[in-house]
Formats: structure tokens, sequence, C-alpha cells
């Protein structure tokens, strides 16, 4: 990882051409393991081409959408890769996605096939509309009899810039939005990840995160890409992370923060000298330096490396383990083959050390949001020089080397518990609860919980658990408090600096 | 039923339920607001606070599912423990 890698990160490639090469290497070595198996890659391949298969059958052809709302397991990835030889779109939501989010997503998505876990298949009728929505189990009996007989899909052409996935986020409206992710800057994006992580054949991966958020997604095309093993841990007891990081031999283990004070908890209560992970990758929010040491000295030998980015091109920044002493206080350097830097409110790159909106250039800035061509047109811009330039509206800025520097957003955007989200969309499901006549959300800060303040006759711990039921957990508050009124300044915003003082208690 | 300890533990994990509102036995706890950090939180709490360790069988959902079974968990180590 010393110096910039020099080896390139293609365009051009297909993400079913990630698992055909890694097949064709190393047709024997374990791909993908949950908690129920193991598949080597020959075998994911044969599963992929059976799920491809299954799916011309459906009528599923170039472009369909196919949503998925399941748990993140070996199904799941063959599912991925049989939807993209097909050429199709796959559109991963969260198990944790409420009934009221995933209305929209199917409404947004217009899917022409809806799999999910059995037991949901009414509920997801019910709020679907009229597209076919199966079972997975109903599913799976199919997929395996086309796999005994080794069927395969037509092979209709599939091309780089067709669309892969679509990676719904959350966006500055209360509705969901997705990224639009086609197959040659996916696949680029993870090479270039790779440039700077360098999985390898021997590495064993331990995502706990699911597919369905992009975080775990890239996972299993890095694997891909690095040779390596992918050991799926979402849905298993958190209790047991430390145990099943031992167990697998895990040797790399992606994190959020929230995630890396789980594990030095546990590690505490279950200390060990001998330790198989070599790497740490932070990524959702800064990592507390208590938290990168504690999981160092709970796993000798290990590094953590900082990374930074957003959906819209997948990673920005990685830094290298070699210049966290150098530069503490940096997110990283951008992916070998591209740009980021900070710019004036014209769009003019500033000089290091000034502070200015994060633009980001290269071959892994996805096109758009997915009809959304107004959204699309204010994050997405032409480039001066060709393609495009996306507008993170995260600000910051480099130094003389180039290496970028996050201090903040200025809109509504933040992000709780490594996953990010508006406080519009928080207000706007907090509305929806019976009894709230207005509502008003404050993002997390230094010493301060994500926090809601309600207008209504609620009670502030009810508000809580409706809201538990309209939201992914991830995006429920820690703090509620309900209040007469809500103050707002002379603009008829809501005041925050007067919320933020309510919450401190410095108002009588 | 459990002791004032147990539940002056368990509370501050459960942000969905009002304080003048009783703690039930058989109440899932995940409904109340406990979270996975504040599960891996509260594990670590229980065995300071009773000086017991939650054997690796116990250590799944199933264990935090209320206070009920959660109270018994750590009630049947207590015993262990005294006799």
């Amino acid at each position: 990882m010393n110096g910039q890698p020099t080896a390139q990160a293609r365009t051009d490639a297909r993400v079913h051409d990630l698992l055909d090469e890694a097949t064709a290497e190393y047709p024997d070595a374990a791909a993908v393991a949950d908690a129920t198996g193991r598949w080597t890659y020959r075998e994911l391949t044969a599963w992929s081409h059976a799920v491809d298969a299954w799916l011309q059958a459906q009528g599923i052809g170039h472009g369909d959408r196919v949503l998925v709302q399941l748990a993140s397991t070996r199904e799941l990835v063959a599912l991925l890769y049989g939807t993209a030889r097909r050429g199709a779109v796959l559109v991963p939501v969260n198990t944790g996605m409420r009934d009221y989010h995933l209305r929209a997503v199917a409404e947004n998505s217009e899917p022409s096939l809806v799999i999910v876990a059995d037991p949901a298949v009414a509920r997801v009728s019910a709020l679907a509309g009229p597209v076919t929505v199966l079972g997975l189990d109903e599913v799976w009996r199919a997929v395996t009899d086309l796999r005994d007989k080794e069927a395969r899909g037509d092979g209709a052409p599939v091309r780089s810039d067709d669309l892969a996935v679509l990676v719904y986020t959350s966006g500055s409206t209360a509705a969901p939005k997705a990224v639009v992710c086609p197959h040659g800057r996916m696949v680029f994006a993870t090479e270039a990840i790779n440039l700077e992580l360098g999985y390898r054949p021997d590495d064993v991966v331990f995502c706990r995160f699911p597919i369905s958020w992009d975080y775990g997604l890239y996972k299993v095309l890095l694997t891909a890409a690095g040779r390596s093993e992918l050991v799926l841990a979402d849905g298993e007891s958190d209790l047991v992370l430390l145990r099943r990081i031992r167990e697998t031999g895990a040797t790399v283990v992606p994190i959020v923060p929230s995630l890396a004070t789980m594990i030095c908890a546990l590690a505490e209560r279950e200390p060990r000298q001998d330790s198989t992970v070599r790497m740490f990758t932070n990524t959702g929010a800064a990592l507390p330096k208590p938290t990168a040491d504690g999981l160092r000295t709970a796993f000798p030998g290990s590094e953590v490396v900082i990374q930074f980015g957003q959906t819209e091109c997948k990673r920005v920044s990685v830094l290298p383990p070699d210049q966290q002493d150098v530069r503490p206080e940096s997110v990283g350097r951008p992916l070998p083959g591209t740009r980021a830097f900070a710019v004036d409110d014209d769009g003019n790159a500033l000089p290091p050390w000034r502070t200015g909106e994060i633009v980001v250039e290269g071959p892994h800035v996805m096109p758009g949001y997915w009809r959304a061509p107004e959204q699309t047109a204010r994050a997405f811009r032409p480039a001066p020089g060709g393609g495009l330039r996306l507008h993170t509206g995260d600000y910051g800025h480099v130094d003389e080397d180039g290496y970028l520097y996050y201090e903040g957003r200025r809109d509504d955007m933040f992000k709780h518990k490594g996953v990010r989200m508006s406080t519009t969309e928080i207000e706007a499901a907090a509305v929806d609860v019976p009894g709230v006549r207005a509502a008003a959300v404050l993002p997390p800060a230094p010493g301060r919980d994500l926090a809601v303040f309600a207008e209504g006759g609620i009670d502030p711990h009810v508000l809580l658990r409706e809201l538990s039921l309209r939201l992914e957990p991830a995006k429920v508050p820690g703090v509620s408090r309900v209040v007469d009124e809500l103050p707002l300044t002379a603009h008829g915003k809501h005041d925050r600096k007067q919320l933020v003082r309510l919450l401190e208690g410095t108002t009588p | 039923m459990w002791d004032d300890q147990f539940e002056e533990i368990l509370r501050p994990f459960l942000p969905f339920l009002p304080p003048q509102e009783p703690l039930t036995a058989d109440h899932e706890l995940k409904d109340l607001g406990l979270d996975s950090l504040g599960t891996v939180q509260l594990l670590g709490l229980l065995e300071e606070a009773y000086q017991v360790r939650f054997r690796d069988s116990a250590l799944t959902m199933d264990t935090f599912r209320s206070a009920g079974v959660l109270w018994e968990t750590v009630e049947g180590m207590l015993q262990r423990a005294t006799s």
C-alpha cells in the first residue's frame, strides 16, 4: 500500500466478469460462506447461471428490475450475479425497510418481479401493486432444479454501460431515491478500491453488513476481485460477533464506528493474544481514535484503514495506514484514476487548505439518480474536462499532496450509525404518527445524540416506538422531546439553535 | 421477579418505554428500543454488576428477548454461583 498504485482499474468490464475471472483462476477456492454453508467459486458460478436461466424463464429481460428484500445469504449473492448475467437490474432493499418506504421504492423502481422471504409474500404483494411477488424458498427450488441440469441463460448481450443495480439511499427529500449503477462503473470502483486495499486470495472478509447497503454489496465484488472468501454475517447475533470473527479466521473486517465499539466491548470481556485479522476498513463516519486504538490492541498486528465516500461514486478516498500518523485528520487520497477536490460556489478548484464543496470526477461517478432528473442535474454536473462531476454536498479541503479533509455538510443530510439520512425523512415519518402536529429533527453532534422534537399530544417514548415502526433502526433518534410549540426562526424555519438549547436544558 | 438493580441497569437501554410505564416480564425488549450495541453493552454491565459470566450458549438474541427471560438467565447463574 506504499505509493500510488500503478495498475489501472477497468471501465469496460461487467459485474459477472469479476466472478467468471475469479472462477477461471481459483475454481475450487471458497467464494462465499453464510451461517448454513459455503460455496466455491465454481459452485457460485453454477448457481448464478441457474438464476440467469430461471429469470429468463420468468420472462425477465434486459433492463427489467428485480426487487429483492432478502437476508444476506449465499442465495442473494447468486441472485446478484445471475441478474447481472441476464442484463436485468437488481434492486436490493434492506430487510429492515418498513412498508412505509418499501411502497415508495416499489412505485419508483417499477419492478417486473419481487422476491422476498416466504412469510412476507402476502404483505409485500398487498403493497407492491400488480407485480408478481415470490417467496425465496419457492424460487430456490426451481433454481436448484436448473442448477442440477447445469442450465444457463441464452447469453443475451450485456454491455458495461447497462445498469446492474439500483441502490436506494436517503435523499434530501422524504422519499428514498436510487443511485443508478452500471456494470462498468461498479467494476471500476471495485478495482480502484482494491488497488488501495489489496484483497488477496488468502483473505477471509467478514461482512456484518447487508448486501442491500452498498458497503455490503461491494464486498461481494471486492472479494471476487481479490479472489478472497466472503463471510456473510449479517443477521447473526452481534453477541457472537467476536467469536464468529475468530472462528471464521477473518483477515479483513469492514466496520463502521458503532460496530467497532461492539467488537471492542466484546474483546474486552474475552481477550486473546492471537488474531488472524490483518485489516479493519472503516467508513460511515469518523472513527474515534480510542476505538481505533482499541481494535489494534484487541487484534495485535491489525491495521485500520480509513475510507470516505458516498453511493453516488461508491468511494471517494482511502487513507493508507502509513499516512495515518502523518495526516491523522485526513480521510485519504482519491481512488487511483479519479480526482476529488474542493471547489468554490462557481465550481473553480480551490487551493490547498481552502474550504469548499468536495467534488469528484472519474469513471466511478455513477450517471445519476433513477427517474429523478432534477436531483440528478443538481448533483451530477458536466465536468469542465468532460465526463461528470459529482457535487457531494460534503464540505472540506485538500492539502498540498491532494489528501482530503472532511469538515461537514451544509444541508439536512447527515450520518447516524454509519447510515446516511436526512432530517427531512425523519420529520416526515414523525408527522405521520397520529397525534403529532409538527416535528423537527436535530442531527447528532459531538456529545449529542440524534434528537426528534414533536408538537402534539404524544408521549416522547411512544413517539420513538412509532418511529421505529416507520423507519429502519439506524434512523430512529436516541432522544425524543415533546414541546408545546416548536421554535421557529423569523423565516418560519425550524430554529435549530433554539432546539439545541432545549436539548441542553439551558432554556428555563 | 427481578431486583431493583436489574431494572435500573436495563431501563436506560429501552428508550421507547416511558419511565412511568411498568416494565413487564414478557414485553419484547427490541420493541422497547434495545438495539445491538445496547445488547452488547448491557451484557457487560450485567456481568459486572452480578459478577457472573454468560456462557457462549446464552449469547443469543433469545436470551435478550424479554426482561423475564434475561432475568431468568442472570438468576440461574447467581444460583449456580451460590450453590
